[in-house]
This record gives structure tokens, sequence and C-alpha cells, in this order.
């Protein structure tokens, strides 16, 4: 599969071309990157590596073909780090999540009613547990100076303590709210049932989903939404307005 | 066309062949459905809307100074060792804008590079088309890859350059060149798999099994393998000398505390730790158990004990050069590295068990003709059945998916079933 045939452009040209080819890719990088040093350090060895790769597939070919697919690949490579049609955006910024994303979106409450639910099957043997809820923190949803929210939740008939968001949004997996949560709250039932809401509406707090429920064990019917009448299956959207399969990530694990 | 170009055409064309089934294996967990999202939906995150892993935003100010955004990035051993993968997102994402698009064209590209590896280690092993066909479509089909793809931190592309970097070594060992000329290609292609991710070390070992497969030549191939040593040595020496004049730091691998063997080559006497050497090597072996499927493993053990002696040496010493990494660096990952040998060996079982069959016909007084004919009519029927089951359940056939919770186990310890 990679060529064996000697190349029938005789030696001289086995040898002038790699390192004519060679001497063009790094003079026209140090060219285009002349005030920005740091990038024709990033760029010319990958660079000379597939020069090298072309090079060796095209071994076999002509020294007219070796030579055209040599200016071709310096001229692509020229073309695209010194002007570009489209954007020069470097690589977007990375989100944790999205209100109009299908696939990871953040949602908010529209009521003190509403309540997002999980189902989750407990383990046995682990002595000890936390609810961890995981949110987007939008400061912006608010005026400054208001006052943090206070988050709510209940796990299976145990109401815990409310819990401040907004206190940790430097935090590496930015932002999680976590409970401590009494084994007795939960070992009595395999299954529990977990209850999260805000009694006083704030835009701030966007609770984060995905679309795939399979990462809980009951699938779809481990993510419930309770719209202040009734509970449904599924994940509210709100910037759409439905309610979706998804997973809330929202669960219980042990403590840390 | 002579018949050697048209043998050649044909491993060609099972490279070819299998890439749609690569890209609709890949393409059924886009969207949303990655495996990321079964196992460690706390590290999502969102790039052009679109789900990916965390570990992207290492690339982000690198990406930004190749593109000639910024002007200041730091640039970790994790960068070094996937700079190559770095540079071909670059070149679309100027073109484009578009991140998400531009990691998962480089990383399918690297998938199928690992397609294609195999399909050409197949050949210089002297393996069956369709041998290597099935071993080419067993790493398509496997959750190696499944598990990384969608996630953007470019381990697709590097599970696919083990499996090219030993079919070009083969490639050149094999070839009709003078020493020193097999001697740097062959140099240049660990440099190009050490720009991917490391498995040049398994690669380069991998290689001085190919130096012993026959008496033919073994001077010149030996010659040339230790030509390849040093020129990879001196380029790689190169490379770290031009990171170290920009106030780059240097790799720093050799002093992580996770390499369980260097760590105890330092404490050699501590208490408990007189079988170390035992210890290291039973658990390097149990993570590439852990790795594979059991039934995969029993296969592919056979498929290499029973194969040629250039099968045996090549895909043996590879197995033996994992265990070896992994005695070093002990992560799951590290196992990947063992992929063709585990698939090809598999694959070449599967292909060998006629002519077993045959021979224990003959032994048993039944025509050998008949027994033949069945035999690869039941074996070609159930290759299609496994690969139809492999689509529908995404290749979670016999539950392999078992591999998904051993590296989220690693991770983060025992999971918690949400």
């Amino acid at each position: 599969m990679l060529p064996e045939r000697p190349s029938r452009g005789g030696r001289a040209g086995d040898v002038a071309l790699p390192v004519a080819v060679t001497l063009v890719v790094a003079v026209s990088l140090g060219w285009l990157a002349q005030t920005r040093s740091l990038q024709f350090v990033l760029l010319l060895p990958p660079s000379l590596v597939i020069t090298f790769w072309l090079l060796w597939l095209t071994h076999s070919r002509s020294l007219i073909v070796r030579s055209s697919a040599a200016a071709a690949w310096t001229f692509a490579l020229v073309l695209t780090f010194s002007s570009s049609p489209a954007t020069r955006n470097g690589l977007a910024e990375v989100l944790i999540g999205s209100a109009g994303s299908d696939e990871l979106w953040t949602t908010t409450l529209q009521s003190p009613d509403q309540r997002i639910v999980r189902r989750q099957p407990i383990p046995t043997g682990v002595p000890a547990f936390q609810l961890r809820v995981r949110y987007e923190w939008d400061a912006k949803a608010a005026p400054n100076g208001a006052a943090l929210p206070r988050v709510m939740a209940r796990v299976n008939e145990t109401e815990l303590e409310p819990a401040l968001a907004g206190t940790d949004p430097g935090e590496a997996w930015c932002c999680s709210l976590v409970w401590p949560v009494q084994a007795t709250a939960v070992v009595a039932a395999d299954v529990a049932e977990i209850a999260v809401w805000l009694p006083i509406r704030d835009p701030r707090v966007r609770f984060i989903a995905q679309r795939n429920p399979f990462a809980a064990r009951f699938g779809q019917d481990g993510s419930l939404f309770f719209d202040g009448e009734r509970l449904r299956s599924g994940v509210p959207h709100s910037q759409s307005g439905t309610v979706r399969p998804g997973m809330l990530h929202v669960w219980i694990e042990p403590s840390q | 066309m002579t018949r050697r170009g048209q043998r050649q055409a044909g491993y060609w064309t099972i490279a070819i062949a299998l890439l749609p089934l690569l890209i609709a294996q890949l393409a059924a967990r886009s969207g949303g459905w990655a495996w990321i999202s079964v196992f460690e939906p706390h590290t999502l995150r969102l790039i052009d809307g679109h789900m990916v892993e965390y570990e992207t935003t290492y690339f982000h100010r690198i990406l930004g100074v190749m593109v000639g955004q910024s002007v200041q990035t730091d640039f970790t051993s994790a960068h070094y060792r996937m700079w190559l993968t770095q540079f071909l997102v670059a070149i679309p994402l100027q073109w484009t804008g578009n991140g998400f698009w531009s990691f998962a064209i480089v990383e399918l590209a690297g998938a199928w590079l690992g397609v294609v590896g195999i399909a050409l280690l197949g050949q210089q092993l002297g393996l069956s088309r369709r041998a290597t066909l099935l071993g080419g479509g067993s790493f398509a089909l496997s959750p190696l890859i499944l598990v990384y793809m969608w996630r953007h931190q470019l381990h697709v592309a590097a599970i696919g350059s083990m499996a090219f970097g030993v079919g070009a070594s083969c490639a050149v060992l094999f070839g009709h060149r003078p020493w020193w000329q097999r001697g740097t290609l062959l140099g240049c292609i660990w440099l190009t798999v050490s720009l991917l991710y490391q498995y040049h070390w398994v690669v380069a070992l991998t290689a001085l099994g190919m130096v012993f497969t026959s008496r033919a030549e073994l001077r010149v191939r030996l010659l040339g393998w230790v030509g390849a040593v040093i020129a990879f040595f001196l380029s790689t020496l190169v490379l770290q000398a031009l990171v170290a004049a920009y106030g780059i730091p240097v790799l720093t691998e050799g002093n992580d505390p996770r390499y369980p063997l260097l760590r105890l080559l330092a404490n050699p006497l501590v208490a408990g730790e007189l079988f170390w050497p035992l210890r290291v090597l039973a658990s390097a072996v149990w993570t590439l158990s852990t790795v594979y499927h059991p039934v995969m493993l029993i296969m592919a053990t056979l498929g290499i004990v029973f194969g040629s002696r250039r099968v045996r040496l090549i895909l043996g010493t590879m197995v033996v050069a994992t265990v070896g990494f992994l005695m070093l660096l002990n992560l799951d990952r590290v196992a990947h590295a063992a992929y063709p040998a585990v698939y090809l060996g598999a694959a070449n079982t599967v292909f060998m068990a006629p002519y077993w069959m045959v021979r224990f016909a003959r032994w048993g007084g039944l025509s050998a003709r008949v027994v033949g004919i069945l035999s690869h009519a039941a074996l070609l029927g159930a290759l299609f059945a496994v690969l139809a089951v492999t689509l529908q359940t995404n290749s979670d056939i016999w539950g392999d998916y078992r591999y998904v919770w051993s590296l989220s186990h690693e991770l983060f310890g025992p999971m918690t079933p949400r």
C-alpha cells in the first residue's frame, strides 16, 4: 500500500525536491508569522511532517507530479494561515450549556410551584450520600446586588436545608449545589425520588439537562417535571417551552 | 496491473469499504448521544452548539496561536503528543471557524487511519483479505473508538495512529531499500506517531519483532531499526530544543507519579514490595484483559500462537510491548496499543478454523471438501450476523461496554447508578 518502486525522478530529484520543499515551507511559514514567532514554532514541525508524508506517498510518481503536489501543499498552507475567506476565529467559547441547545441545555423554573424531579435507584453498602444539582449561574439575568437565591430540595419525604446558589461560580466544575443526605432518608426505599425547586423565581439559576436519558438507570422515566399541576415525564426546555425526553443533571452520589 | 498491484489494491479496497461502516457506527452516537454523556455527564460542555467533553478546552489557547489569533499559550506534554492533530484541526478551523466539525473531521480521519493501518498490517502479515476485512471491521465496530468519539480530545486519532504506525513500519522494514533509507523512513514514521500520541514506544518495539521474522535480510533490517532509533531520538531532540528555545516546558512525563514501575524502581525496598516486578506485571496483564472482551482475547491468543512465524513474532511482540508499556503507565487507554494484535489475531483464528476442521474431518473419514465449504459458509454467516448485531447495538455485543464502565471506575471510583 505504500510505494516501493524507485522514483522516476532520478537521484537528483529524490534529494533536491525534499530539501527544496522543506526550505520553501519553512520560509513561507516564517514569512507568514514574522511578527508571531510562537505561531511559526507551532506550525513548522507538523507542516514538515505532512510534507514528508506527501513526498513519500507520491514517491513513485514523476518529478513533475511530485513537484506539483508539493507546490499545491505549500500554496494551501500559505493561503490557510495568511488570509482566510471565512472567519479568523479561533475555537469558539466552550460553554457549560445553553438555553437553545438540543443536546445540552439549561433551563429555568418559571414559578415556585414547578419542580424538577429525579427518580434514582440507591446502591447498597454506601455509608454516606450527597445530593448534587448541576446548574449554570447566569449573573446577568438579575440586577446587581440582588440577593442570592435559595434552592430547595427534597429526597423522598425528607426536606433538606435550603442551599444558596451563586456562591461557587469559580469552581472548576461550575456550578454544583451539594447537600449531605442522611442514609436514613434514602435506604428505606430502593428508589429515591428527588425534587428540586426555587421558592422564589430566579432566572439566574439555570438547571442543566442533556438529551441522552440513558445515563440514568430509569432512562426516560428517571427525569420528570412537575408543572404545578401534574407530574410529566421529561425535562423542561424553557426556551422552546417544551418538556422533552432527557436527563437532568441531578443525582445522589456517595459522599466524597 | 501486476499481481502485486492487484493484491495491494485489494487491501486498499478493504480500507475504503470499511469507511461507511465506520462512519455509520460513529454517527449513531452523534448529536448528544455520545458515550461520554452516559458515564461522565458532569464533564459535558458545548462548543458551536454541540456536546463535547471539557478536555476540548485544553486546545483552546494553542489553536488560537496556530490560527494567528493570540500570541501566548501553554504547551504541555499532552500538547506535544498531539501536536500534529492540533495542526490538522487548525486548518479547517481557520477556513470554517467551526471548532466542533474541525475536531470531528480530524477524529474521523484518525479512526480511518487505524482501519488503513490494520489493512496494511494484514497485508504485511500475509493474512488473507477476508481475515483482514474481519480484523478491520472488528476495529471499526469496536467500542475503543466509539467511547472516545465526539469528546473532541483527539484520542480517536491517537488510537488510529497505533495500527498505522505498525503497518507503515512493517511496509518499510520488509521493503526493498538500503538500510539507511529504511532507518530514516522508520524514524520519520515513529516521529509522526509520537506527534499523534504516545504509541511510538510500542510501535518501535514491535518493529524489533519484525526484524527477526526471517534470516533473509536480517542484518539490513537490524541496521535499519538501529538507524531508526537514532533518527527518532535526534529528531525528537531537535523538536524539544525548538520548544525549549521559546520558553515552552520540555516533557515531564518521566516524573509522573502515575508511572508505577518508575516509582517502584525508586523505592525497591519498600515493605511489601518484595515481589514488585511480578505485582506490576500482574497488574498490567489484568488491565489489558479488562479492555478487550474475553472471547476476543482467547481468539486473538489462538490466532497469534497458531499463526505463521511472522504473525507470531510481530503480533506477539506487540502484545508484550503493550504489557511493558502498561507496566510504565497503568492506564486503560495504554492497553489500546494492543488492538491491532487483538483484532487481527482473532480474525486469523476465524479463518484458520476451517483448516483445523478439515484436518479433523479427514481424521473422521468425512469428505474434506464438504466440511470445508460448510465451515466457510457457516463462518461467513456468523460474521455477517455479528456485524448486523453490532450495528444494532452500537458494539454492545457480549456487553462489551463493561470497558466503558471500567474506565469510568478508574477515573471516578465505583459508579453510582444515577
